[in-house]
This record gives C-alpha cells, structure tokens and sequence, in this order.
C-alpha cells in the first residue's frame, strides 16, 4: 500500500462523519418536533455536514491519478461499487445542499420532509457501497465484518461529536443519554480495532495502535468530565472533544489501509 | 473469442527473471511497474545434530503477468470501464477514460494492475496484443531460457499441459477463472503444508 | 581515404537523440530527487521513430559463459527494443540462443548517462577520481610519450596489458591493444585466468587436455547428473546448458545439487539439493570414493585399462612405494580412511547421505559429474578438480556418452577460439600467472619459477606501465582491494596508467589517463562460444558511437600512427569491419567452420549467427577409452593419472600432494582465525552482473539489488534482521551492504555476489558491498591462481559512525 491512502483516510472517515451527522440529526429532529431545535441549530448542522463532506471530496480527489478523467467515474454503475459509491456521494452531497438552501431561504417543509428522507437513504448508501468497496476477496484482511462495522461505528461516533458541538452552541442543551451513547460507540470502536490490530504487525501499527487507544481514552475522558459536568458543556471542550474522536478513528483508518495485502502473494 | 493463457512451469523457472526485462525493454515500463512479477517462494528450517544438517529449507519461484481471467474483478471493479475487455478477448486498460484510482490493484487478486506515476494511469500486462495478433508469442514467453513459459488459447494450453491452476499461495482460483496452466514444483506441496510465505515482498 | 583514421564520428541526429536521452535521464534525477525510476533505456523506446530496422546480433557478452542472439531494433540510430533468438524450430541439436536479462536490459547500459564521452586526464591525486576533459589529440600525445618513455627506461617487459573482459568479441577488448605493443617491442605476458585458474592447470594433470568435455546435448543420455557447485541457470554456463539439463530430466535423469547455497539451479534444476560447507568439497569426494571403492562399486576393468596411480599395482616408475590413490580413500598410510564419518565433520554433509550419493553415483550409469567453478576459485582448487576427476574414473564414467570426465570439460570435437584477431609474436617471452600482477609491480625483477614465471628465469622489470583496456581488475576484481589501490596508487610504483573503458569504473579512478571506448553495439566484431557452442556470431555495427567514443581497434590503430606502424598495425589499412570479414573468410572458415557462409552472405542474411547443428554430440576421450594403447592420453604415463609424478616431483606433499587429497584451508572454520572470524564467506556470479560489468545497470540491479546473503540462524545471533545494513569485515578490510536473511545458504556461511563496484567512504570501508575488500592476495600453490572464495569474516549490523 502506498503513502496515497492518507486522503483515503480522510476520505473515508470524513464522509461517515457527514453521513453520520446527518442521518442523526433527522433521527434527533423529527421525534422531538422539531420544537426544541433552534432555526440556527438546523442551518448550521446542515453547514457543518456539508463543510464536511466538500473535504471529504476534496480529499478523495488527491488520491486520483488523473482527475481530469473523473467525468467518467459513473459509467460501470453496473458492476463497480466504486462507481456506485461515487454517484451516492454526489447525490448525498446535492442533498445536504439544497436541504441547508431550504431550511436557510426557503423554508418549504413538505421539501424538508422529501429531502430528509433523501440525505438519510443517500447517507446510508454512502455506507454501505463504501463497505462493499473494501470487502474485496482479494484482500482477506479486509474481507471481514469488521469492515462495515468499523464504518459504520465512524459514522455514529464522528456523527455525535459534532452533533455535540451543536447542541452546545445552537440547541436545547445535551441530554446526558446522548453522550453515554457516544461513550459506548467509541469503545465499541476501540474494541473492534482490537481484532483488526491482532492481524497485523509492525511496529509502525502498534505506534498507531497506541495513538488511537490514548485518543479514544482522552475523548472517553472528556465525555465523563462533561457528563459530571466537571468541565462546561461548551463549544471549545466539545471540539476537542470531535478532534479527539476524528483522530482514534483516523489512526483505526491507517491501520486498516495498513492491513492491505494481498491474498498469499 | 477464446480465452488466452499463460502456462507457467514453477518445477523449471529458476527466477532469472528474463521474462521480466524482456517485459520491461518491450513495453518500455519504468521501475514503478513490474507487469511480469516472479515471486520468490521460501520456507523450511535447518536443524543441527552433530555437526550435520538434517532437516532443509526449500524453495521455488513462479512468474506472474496478467491471467487474462474468465472472470475479470478488475473490469467489474473499475468505475469508468476503462478496464475493458478488448477486440481481440485481452482484458486491457483505455488510458483516456483511467483515473488511476487504484480499484482494480485491490481486486485482482495477482497484482497485476499497477499504478504508473509517470503516465498517471493504472498499467498492466496486456499478453502483448501486438505481437499476439500477428501470432507471435508475449515477449516474456520467448525470452524464457529454459521454456518454463508458454503461452496459447486456454484449450492449446488445457491440450498440453492440463488444467491445474492451484499452487500455494496463489489464491483460490475458482471464483477467477485465471488463464494460468500450472506446473507444481516438487516442493509445493510442502510449502503448502508448512504454509510458506513469499520472501522479501518488497522487492517483487 | 581510409576509414579507420578519417571518418568523422557519428552522424549529428543520433548524437542529438543521445543528449536528449541524458538530459532527460538527468532531469528525472532531479524531479525525483533519487535515482530515477525510468532509465534512458525506457525513454529511448518513446522518443525515437520513424522506420524500424530489425538487426540480428549476439549479445555483447562480456565475460559470460553464453552466447545468445539479439534482435536489435533501431529507430533513427537508436536501439530502442532488444529481442532474442526467434529462429523457427527450437530443438535440442538447434536450440535458440535465448539471452538472459543482461542482454535483455543492455539498452539501460546503452544509453546509460554515465558513459564516457571524452577522454580525461588525471587532476587530482592518483585514485582520487577527478579528471579534466582533454581532446584525442593530446591523449594520444600522452599515451605515445609515455610507452616511448617506459620503453627507453625500462624496456619493453615493463609495460603490461592486465587481464580484461569488459569488451569482449574476437576484435574487441585488449587483443588490440596487445597486438599494438607488440609491435613496438613486446609487453609482459600472462598465462591463465581468474574464472578457472586451478582447473585450467589441474586438468592436464589428470588428463593431459583440457578437453574432457562432451558437447552438451549429450547430458540427455545420463541416468544421473551431479550439479557440483555448478549454477548454470544464472551464471550461463553455455547459453541452454541449463534447458539440456532440464531435458535430461525429461527424460528421466536424477539431479543433484552439491552447493552452500540454494542456487538458482539447485531450486530448478535438481532434484535434492545437498548444501555443503565451503572448501570442503575434497572431503566429500573422497568419502564418495571410499564409499565406491569399500562397496566394490568400482568399474575395476576401465581402471586397469585406462587409469595410473590407482593402487599399488600401477604405480608409475620410481613411485612404487609411494601412497597410491587407494591407499590415501583407504588411509593405509596416514590411518585416516576417508569414510563418509569422516567427511561428515568436515562437510557438514550426513554420512548417510554421501554414501547415498556415491552409491547412486556410481550405480545409476551414465553418469556426470560437473564441476563448477567457485569450488577451484579457493586455497587448493587444484585439489577439487583432481577428486572429482578421480570419481568420473573409478566409476568409468569416461569416453561414453552420458557419462563426464570432470576437469575444466572444455568442449571435445572443437572448442570455440575466444579470440582469433591476429595479436603477432611478443618479443618479450616472460609470462607472468595472471594473478601475481601486483607481485610484478612490487618485486618483479625477484619472481621466477617459484611464483610461476615462465618463459624466463625471471623477469626483468617491475611493472611500470599499464594499460587496462575493458578491465576492472586494476581495483575491483583483484583481491584485496585496500592493498591493491595501495600499490597502484604509488605513482613510484607504477609510473602510468592508461584505462580504457565504457564507464569511470572503480579501476578507471585510478588512471592518469581515460579513454572512452564505445560499446559492442557501436563496432563491429565476431564472437564465438565461450566454453561450448558450435556458433559463430557476426556483430555488425548497430549504431554510431556517442560523442567522441571509440572502438578499442580504431584507438590502437590512431596510436599506431603516432608510432609509425600504422600500415602494419592495420595489415595495410584494415578497419573494424574489414578484420571482422578477415576473421570469418580467413579464420573460422579456414578452420573450424569451412562450411559456414562467407562473411557477406552471413551479413546480408542478417542472420547474426551461423550455426552448426549437433546431432551426435562429441564424446570426450572415447578413443581413448576405447584403445587407450593406440590413443594415448599426453599425461607421462599416457593414462589417466590419478597419480601424477610431475607432481610428485615437485616435493611439496603438504600442498601439492601426487594424488589429489582433502586438505584444510588456510583460512578455515576449523582454524584459529575462526574464533575471531567464525563466518565463511563466498561470493557467487550474480544474475544481474558479467562479473562487475552490468552493476551501474538499473534494469539488472532493480531486479536483483547487491545484498549479503546469511541464514536465519546467524542473522539471529547477530540480531540482524531481513534488509538491515549490515557490516562486513576482516583483517583485510570491511564493507557495508544491505542483507538478505534467508534459509537458502548453510548456516556459518555468508554470499557477497561478486562484481560489486567497490564505492570507499572515508574511513575506506566499502559502501558498494564488493567482496574483495575482504579477499586475499595470497596464492593456490599449484596453479598461482586466484583463492577468491577461501574467507573468514565476521558480521554485524551495521551502525552509523
């Protein structure tokens, strides 16, 4: 594998984020009616994620060799998940913009309703597709549940955290259920990790096993001085907070791309 | 169109790689790319009594380019369908339509599609179609010195030299369909057993 | 107008292209701010175009023991893709010469952006690699004022031709050169070489020629074939010799590989691979041989008939009380039987396993036993080759086919020429052992029979002039290099230096004076077999040579002239490819090959080659073995002489015994020097490399990098892991390279292929990975040959500083 894989890296956990905030903001949203959530809440979470997933893009784009010929990456929608990938990325990525178009301008709620559902089914292709990418059986190491869940568990936890930040800044405060959730996807996601690490070896992955326990205990850390409100429920603990978490997922990232070899050969 | 193969004898390639420079000096690939690989298959301990040795090390080689497969994942993996099947049955790649994302690296199972910095564009053996067409053999095929290689339509090839296509660690090769004809060095079974591994990866 | 002295150089497109090769070699250096990943050799496929001309060619081997066929593709005066031998039919009286991945990768050193270009004169300090570019005019002043000068001092003896194979066809290389000298008076001569420096002299002994082999294709009659130390599959004995064994296999051959190293063959090639401690091959022989001879195994009817010295009742006059062949396998006079226990601690090889091997040696008939060449390349080469002819003899595996005789085994029925361009008479009659040139340089004028001078009583000079033309041996090829640059670098010693060459090898740092010889591509000239073959290739000039590059001939011949003796130098205004068809119509067709086409059909056929098919491959010595009264052998006794009374003459029993003995190597696991240097360390012939031609090649050297080669069990102990640096070092000297940790060589042994271009830091350890800064200067008794292999050394990871 070579150097490339870092905006794959960024890649592939910036995207679940954005994914991730989204599809847990429409779940937070509509059973709450929408009444607690401020006006600011609900334009500037469609903000963030679309912030978010523009990087992702941005990144993805570095890893190509030619860019230029990127126009034609939708034509093998009927055998590449990769094309597939690319076509949901985009149409989760128009999502997110007309949404945060409709909720900052126009305000129409029967197109919230349309677009919601869109971002949410967008979102989880998103997922799932990118899951379908890596599960190639020419990489066993790769070939394995744990890819979709490590996925998956990128999207929960990246998505919370910055719902968190949100909450604090914009919205009716945290509930505290909330953040036990968040704590126990991260540790389900150092859990998880702990199998995939178990395959490889090197002392390169051990560093990078190291950075991403000590990242995710200090993220763990900060959950529980906020939730005994040890610390304040703010924006600059929370975002530091969402760094913490963007890095043991990021550093999990490179030991998975790390893992890439092929089957015997 | 028939299916192409390779037939690869690993019980007399000594690894001289003569395939691969008469690869590289065809198609004029730099150092980034090896579209002919030989892997260096390495296994067994020694075992001191006495003085004397008694148990020994073993080892063989094989030499791999593009299979060709029945099954191509790396056109199925590509997003553009720049990896194609082409005109003549040869699985090849259209340079214009690459994005050199890599996809088809992963999923082909041999490592045959490599990316090339220079031409920005994935690469890979393409059997030599030139010379295929005007019935000549893969320069890699001619250039073996101890003809350990040959090359033909998987029903010449299947005619000659049989079907196998299985010999550690090549991957399973039901799902691949691979136009490769094998044969085993006295040691595969050996080194299946004893799970050897390919020596000093880096360097293939 | 003669075209040897007035053509002007190269056409100005050509040379264009050649910059613009360099200079993108030299921009993609820059980009990549490393060694670049795409060579001028790459490049020259896409720049050039226009029409393509197919040209049939043999690889410019250099010192390699095949000789294949290349299809040359020129483009606008440039080569851009190299094909091998296509001929239709390929069967084993006819096989294709295909070549391997040096000839295949020759475009990289073709247009490699190193290559000389001008001739250079010495600035700096004698060795200390810095030149400034003068023109023809004024190196051709230089090297005529410097002859004259050495001549009128010293004399003729004084000056020197080393031993060389960088360029190495039938015109090319230093036979120019030598024939140049000659007629000027003569320069000191050598005898015998570096490849096979005690077989060349032990054979004889033992058969009273050289040629004690069968044409190959008659392995596929053996039932059993032993691979001793050979490792055809990469260093080319014979182009196919490797593909004849495969066949023999085919049909239903037994292969055995005898070797410390898992070799390229022994994993192809064998069926078993046996590993062996280093040296120690006598032992095993010996064992082999008591093994055969307790066991009745012996072929008792061919060795009354044809053999002398095998026990008492055949000793030779003079000798008959002395210790027979039998009595040494048996130890009825020292008391030591040479038993397969015995071998067992010295070989490291299972007793069981060489009785096993001698039993089906000497029972699966016909048999060959093959004899590399690394084996003889050590302290007592000469007594290997006697052992395992004496093998090939007990066992009758002589003069039938199928079967081999040991020894050199120089191609029987005709061997190729090497090299037929007519060098005239040395007038100096003293020859000196190739090996001992730094001798001659240091105390000459005190060396005579003793240290293998022949031709005189002794020589009369030290060495005061060389002129290397397409050698690296002045440094790199020579043992001991930190004594060697030592010696040459003493400008009271030697007074001047003239290299000749390709590149600014090692060797050509040391030179006062760089000529730039163009490659084999870019003159012509006629190769022929190296040790086997019934070929002859014609080369034929492909392409111009780049900037101011010359052929070897047309320098000596531009010399000539400044001596005066340019009409007898060129026979009357002979160019390169005037000689070339001089050596075809006048040579090969008046010899060897009368019924090869004239050497302008074989051009306009663009065939490349001529050969001769064999059908009925030669058997070696089968007159002999037939009436070995009526076809004596020229051994004294006319027999096989497994006791040899020249020898024995000698009087040196301890080192050159009268018939051939295990004896403990100088440097040795089994002596002291072992406590500070427990390692062996041999240095095989590389894939990637023609001894060190080919190592500034980054298509050969991609595929197959410069490493230290030690197992796993001593790389352990060492905590050396698989590509560390590692350090190498001895008495003699020390180097750093990159290791290999692997199973594939015996444990206690280490391989630093040979050929590596020695690259000294400061503290003079070597960062190339060449082994002769370990190797020694010193001697084989017999042969004055070259003990390359025989090293102890120590390893360890190699720290900074």
């Amino acid at each position: 594998m070579e150097k490339d894989y870092i905006s794959l890296v960024l890649f592939t956990v910036l995207s679940q984020t954005a994914v991730g905030s989204l599809i847990l903001r429409e779940i937070l949203l509509y059973p709450a009616n929408n009444f607690q959530h401020s006006r600011e809440f609900r334009v500037f979470s469609l903000l963030f994620t679309g912030i978010i997933i523009a990087f992702a893009i941005g990144a993805a784009f570095l890893h190509l060799g030619k860019q230029s010929a990127s126009v034609h990456t939708l034509r093998n929608l009927r055998n590449s998940w990769l094309s597939r990938e690319i076509l949901f990325t985009i149409a989760f990525s128009l999502t997110v913009l007309l949404y945060w178009f409709n909720e900052k301008f126009l305000n129409l709620n029967a197109l919230n309703f349309l677009l919601s559902l869109t971002g949410i089914i967008t979102g989880a292709g998103l997922l799932v597709s990118m899951s379908a990418i890596y599960m190639l059986p020419a990489v066993p190491s790769w070939n394995s549940p744990l890819t979709p869940v490590s996925f998956f568990v990128t999207a929960a936890a990246g998505g919370m955290s910055v719902l968190a930040i949100l909450y604090a800044g914009y919205g009716p405060g945290l509930n505290r259920i909330f953040l036990v959730i968040l704590s126990l996807t991260i540790l389900l996601s150092l859990v998880s990790s702990g199998f995939m690490v178990s395959s490889a070896k090197g002392t390169v992955i051990l560093t990078l096993f190291t950075i991403r326990i000590a990242t995710g205990l200090t993220a763990l850390l900060l959950i529980y001085l906020i939730y005994f409100k040890i610390i304040p429920n703010k924006i600059p603990p929370l975002t530091v907070l969402l760094i913490t978490v963007l890095l043991t997922e990021m550093a999990g990232r490179v030991i998975f791309f790390l893992n890439y070899h092929k089957s015997g050969l | 169109m028939p299916q192409y193969a390779f037939h690869i004898d690993t019980s007399a390639c000594s690894g001289c790689k003569a395939c691969q420079a008469a690869c590289r000096d065809k198609n004029n690939v730099g150092f980034d790319v090896k579209w002919r690989r030989v892997y260096e298959i390495e296994g067994g301990n020694w075992e001191q009594k006495d003085g004397v040795f008694t148990s020994l090390p073993f080892s063989y080689f094989i030499s791999l380019s593009c299979n060709n497969c029945g099954n191509p994942v790396c056109v199925k993996a590509c997003p553009t369908t720049a990896m194609h099947i082409g005109r003549n049955g040869i699985t090849v790649i259209d340079s214009k339509l690459c994005i050199g994302c890599k996809y088809c690296e992963w999923a082909c199972p041999y490592s045959a599609p490599q990316y090339d910095p220079t031409r920005k564009s994935m690469t890979k053996c393409d059997l030599c179609e030139d010379y295929v067409i005007t019935g000549k053999k893969p320069a890699c095929v001619d250039a073996c010195p101890v003809r350990a290689l040959d090359f033909g339509t998987y029903s010449e090839m299947s005619e000659k030299y049989g079907t196998e296509n299985e010999l550690h660690p090549l991957p399973d090769p039901v799902s691949y369909d691979p136009g490769m004809i094998i044969k085993p060095h006295r040691d595969a079974a050996r080194a299946k057993n004893e799970n050897a591994v390919v020596a000093d990866k880096k360097e293939i | 107008m003669n075209a040897v002295t007035e053509k002007t150089r190269g056409n100005s497109f050509s040379r264009r292209l050649f910059v613009k090769l360099s200079a993108l070699t030299g921009a993609l250096l820059l980009r990549k701010g490393k060694k670049s990943d795409d060579t001028a050799s790459v490049l020259s496929g896409y720049l050039a175009s226009g029409e393509e001309k197919i040209i049939r060619t043999g690889c410019p081997a250099h010192n390699c023991g095949g000789r294949c066929l290349l299809k040359v593709h020129v483009r606008d005066g440039i080569i851009t893709r190299i094909e091998t031998d296509d001929r239709p039919g390929d069967d084993v009286s006819d096989p294709r010469l295909r070549a391997c991945i040096r000839g295949r990768s020759y475009r990289a050193r073709q247009y490699h952006p190193d290559r000389l270009k001008y001739p250079l004169k010495r600035t700096g300090k004698r060795g200390e690699g810095k030149f400034e570019r003068i023109s023809w005019d004024e190196a051709y002043d230089i090297m005529h004022r410097e002859i004259s000068r050495v001549i009128r001092q010293y004399g003729n003896s004084a000056l020197f031709i080393p031993y060389g194979t960088g360029s190495y066809t039938n015109l090319n290389g230093r036979w120019p050169a030598v024939r140049l000298l000659n007629l000027l008076g003569g320069s000191l001569g050598y005898y015998n070489s570096y490849s096979w420096a005690c077989t060349n002299i032990a054979t004889p002994y033992v058969y009273g020629t050289l040629n004690t082999g069968n044409q190959r294709q008659d392995w596929l009659n053996s039932r059993y074939i032993i691979l001793w130390g050979w490792n055809p599959a990469e260093m080319i004995d014979g182009t196919n010799s490797a593909w004849f064994i495969k066949k023999a296999r085919e049909k239903g051959a037994k292969t055995v590989c005898i070797d410390p190293r898992m070799s390229m063959s022994a994993v192809a090639l064998a069926d078993e691979w046996i590993p062996i401690r280093p040296g120690t091959d006598a032992a095993m022989m010996s064992a082999m041989a008591w093994v055969i001879i307790s066991e009745k195994l012996t072929d008792d009817d061919f060795i009354r008939r044809c053999c002398s010295g095998y026990d008492s009742t055949q000793m030779p006059k003079g000798c008959e009380n002395e210790e027979s062949y039998k009595d040494y396998i048996l130890g009825t006079r020292d008391g030591i039987p040479k038993t397969p226990q015995w071998a067992e601690k010295i070989t490291a090889v299972p007793a069981a396993t060489i009785t096993r091997i001698a039993r089906e040696y000497a029972t699966l008939k016909p048999a060959v036993l093959y004899q590399g060449y690394g084996m003889q390349r050590r302290a007592y080469g000469e007594q290997v080759v006697r052992a395992g002819a004496a093998l090939s003899a007990i066992t009758g595996n002589i003069g039938i086919p199928g079967g081999w005789a040991s020894g050199l085994a120089s191609q029987a029925g005709g061997e190729p020429f090497w090299t037929t361009f007519p060098m005239g008479d040395n007038p100096v009659k003293a020859r000196i052992p190739v090996f001992l040139w730094t001798e001659a340089i240091i105390r000459g004028k005190e060396m005579g029979a003793a240290e293998g001078v022949r031709g005189a009583d002794r020589l009369d000079n030290n060495i005061k002039l060389i002129w290397s033309v397409a050698s690296n041996i002045l440094v790199n090829q020579h043992s001991n290099i930190n004594r060697t640059i030592k010696i040459i670098g003493d400008e009271k010693l030697v007074e001047f230096i003239a290299v000749q060459d390709n590149f600014l090898t090692p060797s050509a740092k040391y030179a006062d004076l760089v000529l730039p010889a163009c490659t084999q591509f870019e003159t012509w000239g006629v190769e022929d077999g190296w040790k086997y073959g019934e070929e002859v290739f014609l080369t034929p000039q492909i392409v111009d040579p780049p900037y101011e590059t010359k052929s070897d001939y047309r320098i000596c011949a531009d010399l000539a002239k400044r001596f005066g003796v340019w009409d007898e130098f060129t026979a009357g205004g002979k160019d390169e490819k005037a000689w070339a068809e001089w050596i075809i119509n006048e040579y090969y067709r008046k010899t060897r090959f009368p019924e090869m086409p004239k050497f302008k059909e074989l051009l306009e056929s663009n065939a490349g080659v001529y050969v001769r098919p064999v059908s009925e491959p030669v058997v070696a010595l089968a007159a002999f073995r037939k009436d070995p009264g009526k076809h004596p052998l020229s051994t004294p006794t006319g027999k096989i002489e497994l006791f040899s009374k020249p020898l024995f003459d000698m009087k040196q029993p301890g080192e050159i015994p009268a018939v051939p003995k295990y004896i403990t190597e100088w440097e040795s696991p089994f002596g002291s020097e072992a406590e500070k240097y427990p390692l062996q360390a041999i240095g095989h012939h590389y894939m990637p490399r023609v001894h060190s031609t080919h190592d500034n090649n980054e298509m050969t050297m991609n595929a197959f990098p410069q490493k230290v080669y030690i197992n796993e069990t001593d790389a352990g102990k060492r905590n050396i892991r698989n590509g560390d640096m590692v350090r190498v070092w001895n008495d003699r000297g020390a180097l750093v390279a990159k290791c290999k940790v692997t199973s594939k060589i015996l444990p206690g042994v280490i391989d630093i292929p040979q050929g590596a271009w020695y690259n000294p830091g400061e503290d003079g350890t070597d960062f190339g990975g060449n082994i002769n800064i370990l190797t020694t200067e010193r001697w084989t008794p017999l042969a004055k040959g070259n003990p390359q292999h025989t090293i102890m050394v120590q390893v360890e990871k190699y720290r900074k500083g």
